[in-house]
């Protein structure tokens, strides 16, 4: 499927913004293509679904936030259409979150493989996935402290453990 | 033993199976496993928190190098075509093939490393030892043309730092040949070897349907039959002028098991394929200049000004490798960036690979990902709770800086 039959499809069936981002590369001037698509919360589950409806395994490659103040915005990357040359269009999904309800649906019961992602963005960001039955820390420490995001820019922020390299050494080492 | 006894075997964080820390808890019944759960984060350093927080986007290419040791052409490269496209600045052709060639040695050195490190997991230290003597050349090869060995420092907003010139060309064919020529011996030592068939054929196995599930990329998708490939599904740099086709394992022996012996499989030939890629690349490498912007203050004051976002994606020797970038105006550090390392997606992969098979096997078949930890972990953290014994007190330090201080007084007399 090419772009623009994507970009159709997905005014068809979705309200949002939609912007094309197309780089051409080398001599022959090949073009890849990035869809950034922006909808409403309401609406994410229902084009995760319809990402199925373009490939029976759609890609996931990562959910990126960005903390725009009062809201957090998060990118989720998927692509469609591997295994043809340059026949992949990447599709990033933006959603808007309101700090004051950081929630969404977990799609790991569509794709399992964003189970990493999920459980980073919970606890980097501080998103709760509606449905995400492992919630333990990803790549923080077991016994870090509650409620602290380090992705966050606001009084979330874990500032008071900034700095403090220094005191990666080892208490009552009889070597010293 | 009755049949639902388990145990509960952590292999990690610091196992001398695996080289990287990680921590495996396996769930074995006997010497099968029947559960696993991989805990990550042991090496988190925090690196996009830097690019947002306090480096200007050319800082962050240095740093983007230093996600992995191995991929330091490819993160950078991600990066760069991500910050190229969120400021609209422009590549030209040459840059392309350079930025090419050099991701394409960094594809042959890791692969020669992985196909080494795999060969000393199952015992063979004669041909770990063989495999790095040959990876030596690649990485001479490296060095005369950036100057680094392993931080390759090429890669810059709008092209790369260093021309390839008539005499690099002539080194870098020379280094081809010497592949070309040895490609067979390293072939005949581990696709035909009765021993290393043995251990790695059905073991470990990733089915199709688990690999597109579990998203995962590289080697190890292709290896399960999936056929996806940066390259050839998403051109990038002179890829698209090139062609690159996917390497499946059925190419080598029609037929495709999704076990260890086809990731050997997919790794070697790929080898092969990245010495053609960069044989043709030097044939067909255009003239003109390797960067768009030269001066560096006009390019800052360029990024200063930008505003927007760019997804950067490139086929890392371990898969796909796609970094996100936003900017925005008059601010200098990323206001968002991310970045997935192939790995990212192949840690789940080891679960569906790890069960029901033996202990013996875990070494191998956690290799056969070629998983590379840190670029899965970026940050570290101190614990600050003072019950705890790994913790020390800035009072605690001053000490050992004056005990130092005065040992070294006493042993200058």
């Amino acid at each position: 499927m090419n772009t623009d039959e994507i970009v159709r499809k997905i005014r068809e069936n979705f309200e949002g913004e939609i912007n094309i981002q197309a780089r051409e590369v080398g001599v022959k001037k090949v073009k890849n293509e990035t869809i950034f698509v922006r909808i409403k919360r309401e609406d994410f589950k229902r084009f995760v679904r319809f990402l199925f409806e373009i490939e029976e395994f759609p890609h996931f490659s990562i959910i990126s936030s960005t903390d725009l103040g009062e809201e957090v915005e998060l990118i989720y990357h998927f692509s469609v259409g591997f295994g043809e040359f340059n026949g992949e269009k990447m599709i990033s999904l933006g959603i808007k979150l309101p700090k004051s309800d950081l929630k969404i649906e977990t799609i790991t019961d569509l794709i399992p493989g964003a189970l990493i992602s999920e459980r980073e963005i919970h606890e980097m960001v501080g998103v709760e996935f509606i449905g995400l039955k492992d919630t333990r820390h990803m790549f923080l420490p077991e016994n870090w402290p509650e409620g602290k995001y380090p992705w966050r820019r606001d009084e979330t922020f874990p500032e008071d453990m900034l700095n403090k390299l220094y005191e990666t050494w080892k208490e009552g080492d009889k070597n010293e | 033993m009755s049949e639902d006894t388990t145990y509960t075997i952590p292999i990690g964080p610091l196992h001398p199976a695996i080289h990287e820390p990680i921590t495996l808890k396996l769930q074995v019944s006997g010497e099968e496993i029947v559960g696993v759960d991989v805990i990550c984060s042991q090496v988190h350093r925090g690196i996009e928190w830097i690019g947002m927080n306090r480096n200007h986007p050319i800082q962050s290419i240095y740093l983007a190098e230093r996600v992995c040791g191995i991929c330091n052409i490819c993160h950078p490269l991600c990066m760069v075509q991500a910050v190229e496209k969120a400021a609209e600045i422009e590549v030209p052709e040459r840059a392309d093939y350079i930025r090419t060639i050099m991701a394409e040695l960094e594809r042959i050195h890791s692969h020669l490393l992985w196909a080494g490190v795999a060969a000393h997991e199952i015992g063979f230290d004669t041909v770990f030892h063989y495999t790095w003597a040959l990876r030596e050349n690649v990485m001479d090869l490296i060095e005369y043309l950036t100057g680094n060995r392993v931080t390759k420092a090429i890669m810059m907003i709008g092209g790369v730092r260093r021309d390839i010139t008539d005499e690099g060309a002539k080194k870098i064919r020379e280094g081809m040949k010497f592949y070309l020529s040895n490609f067979r011996k390293i072939e005949e030592i581990f696709l035909h070897d009765p021993t290393i068939k043995m251990r790695t054929r059905d073991v470990g196995i990733l089915t199709k349907k688990d690999a597109l599930e579990l998203c995962a990329v590289g080697p190890v998708a292709r290896s399960s039959g999936v056929p996806k490939d940066v390259r050839q599904d998403f051109p990038y740099a002179a890829y698209g002028d090139y062609g690159v086709k996917a390497i499946l394992p059925d190419q080598y022996n029609g037929e495709i098991h999704g076990d260890v012996f086809d990731r050997i499989i997919v790794r070697l030939l790929e080898v092969k394929q990245s010495v053609n890629i960069i044989n043709w690349a030097l044939e067909n490498m255009p003239s003109g200049p390797i960067i768009s912007e030269k001066n560096l203050v006009r390019l800052k004051l360029r990024l200063k000004k930008a505003e927007g976002e760019g997804v950067g994606r490139a086929e890392a020797p371990r898969g796909e490798d796609i970094h996100y970038v936003r900017l925005q105006a008059n601010r200098e550090p990323f206001l968002s960036w991310k970045i997935r390392a192939p790995t990212y997606n192949n840690v789940l992969p080891w679960i569906p690979m790890l069960l029901g098979q033996q202990i013996a096997d875990v070494p191998i078949v956690a290799a056969s990902t070629d998983p590379c930890m840190s670029c899965l972990n970026r940050v570290t953290v101190v614990d600050t709770d003072k019950k705890k014994e790994f913790q020390i007190t800035k009072e605690y330090m001053h000490d050992l800086s004056v005990k130092k201080t005065r040992r070294l007084i006493r042993n200058g007399r």
